[in-house]
């Protein structure tokens, strides 16, 4: 796999834009059980998202450390899906962006959690 | 000292009272209006937060009752506290109501030379500054990325304000002077809202309060169709029922773009209202009457009146 490129955007940013990408991948689901699998990922890229704004990212404190923690599970399972994901969903675009979405969200996480 | 010179001086200050009395008529055909304009706002942005809430709360629930397995719930008290709690509810509430008597004592200075402020207003005022040490205040200042000593210091200095006496000779300065907690309080509430939608492409970036409820409003949509999908096709289903299934689909789709325009109206609100503030002050300074700014700030404030009466109506 392709190293992703330096991105500008924030951990917010970029757990949003893959959220987007993947309610399009759901959409695009052809299968309840693909629909399921995508649903649930959603939920824990949402939380995540939750809690990255209730963070405050300039602080080292414990929240910081406990959204790492978090950060890092969630990415997991993001790349447990990314290596799936073309068997869930026939949409080419959708499942190349979902690919590549994960692919940043793991590297922005990785700088700011290493 | 002689007759004369008494004279000269006593018609001084009778001039220079007639003159005060001439700036304190200019300032109040500004802050009148204004008040009022400010009174409207505060309602209806208290309005558009419970009526945000109550349609998304109405969302959460139907998804609850059809989702429930008997094993699978959680505390129904807590179902509809994921997009705002009630603890920070009451914290903005009531900072608006901190801007709405500040109008309203504003305009009871220009009708008569007030000396001491009544007991609500005082009371009002010890609260928001107990509120600047409690923990839902830290959170909606946090969540809005507003340094706490700013969000702090202005709501500070809005309760102060509140419990202090004040006069009515004393009315530009203290216009004047409240420009700036007035402005950090308006910043703080529409960094609190935040954004979303900039991009088409991926409507859910940005921020605050609008980011929030769009992410979960969607999770809401997800919930239904999973639910659909898995109940009304494939068995044996009226079309009539599987039609009001999909029905409901949509409309939790329109609820949650009405919604998110209410709250995107809350901030264009406010933000007038921080610049109808900042056209009082220039009023003041130039004993000039205010119009056009206060009725803009009107126009806004029943606008968003009509997006949660619409966003009432989509559910």
């Amino acid at each position: 796999m392709q190293p992703a490129p330096a991105s500008s955007l924030t951990l917010n940013e970029v757990f949003a834009e893959l959220l987007d990408d993947l309610n399009r991948a759901y959409w695009a689901a052809s299968t309840l059980a693909a629909k399921d699998q995508i649903k649930g990922v959603l939920e824990i890229v949402a939380d995540a998202i939750t809690t990255i704004d209730a963070t405050d990212l300039s602080t080292k404190n414990a929240a910081y450390a406990a959204l790492g923690t978090e950060v890092v599970s969630v990415n997991k399972q993001l790349q447990k899906l990314q290596a799936e994901i073309d068997g869930l969903i026939s949409d080419i675009k959708t499942a190349t962006a979902v690919v590549s979405d994960i692919t940043q969200a793991v590297s922005v996480a990785a700088k700011m959690f290493p | 000292m002689s007759k004369y010179v008494r004279h000269a001086i006593g018609c001084g200050l009778v001039l220079a009272s007639l003159y005060c009395a001439g700036c304190i008529h200019k300032i109040s055909s500004s802050v009148q209006p204004f008040s009022q304009a400010v009174a409207l706002t505060a309602t209806n942005v208290q309005g558009a937060f419970e009526t945000v809430q109550r349609a998304y709360c109405d969302a959460r629930t139907m998804n609850y009752a059809v989702s429930y397995t008997g094993t699978n719930g959680f505390d129904p008290g807590t179902l509809c506290q994921t997009w705002i709690t009630p603890e920070t509810l009451a914290a903005r509430a009531l900072v608006l109501q901190g801007l709405k008597q500040y109008a309203s004592e504003l305009s009871s200075l220009t009708a008569s030379d007030i000396s001491s402020v009544d007991t609500a207003s005082t009371a009002l005022g010890k609260s928001l500054t107990e509120l600047t040490g409690t923990a839902p205040f830290k959170k909606v200042a946090a969540e809005a990325k507003v340094p706490d000593q700013i969000a702090t210091t202005a709501v500070d200095a809005l309760g102060i304000w509140l419990i202090q006496s004040k006069l009515q000779k004393e009315l530009p300065a203290i216009i004047i002077k409240m420009d700036d907690p007035i402005q950090q309080i308006s910043q703080l509430l529409i960094a609190d809202i935040g954004t979303v939608g900039a991009d088409s492409e991926h409507p859910s970036v940005g921020s605050g309060l609008r980011q929030v409820l769009w992410i979960q409003y969607g999770e809401e949509i997800r919930s239904w169709d999973l639910y659909v999908s898995k109940n009304y096709f494939g068995k044996d289903v009226s079309p009539d029922s599987r039609f009001a299934a999909i029905k409901q689909l949509v409309s939790l789709s329109v609820q949650r773009r009405a919604a998110d325009q209410t709250l995107a109206q809350v901030a264009v609100t406010i933000k007038q209202m921080a610049h109808a503030h900042t056209e009082l002050v220039k009023a003041a300074k130039a004993k000039q009457p205010l119009t056009a700014d206060v009725s803009d700030l009107l126009a806004e404030a029943q606008r968003l009146n009509s997006y949660y009466n619409s966003l009432e109506k989509s559910k």
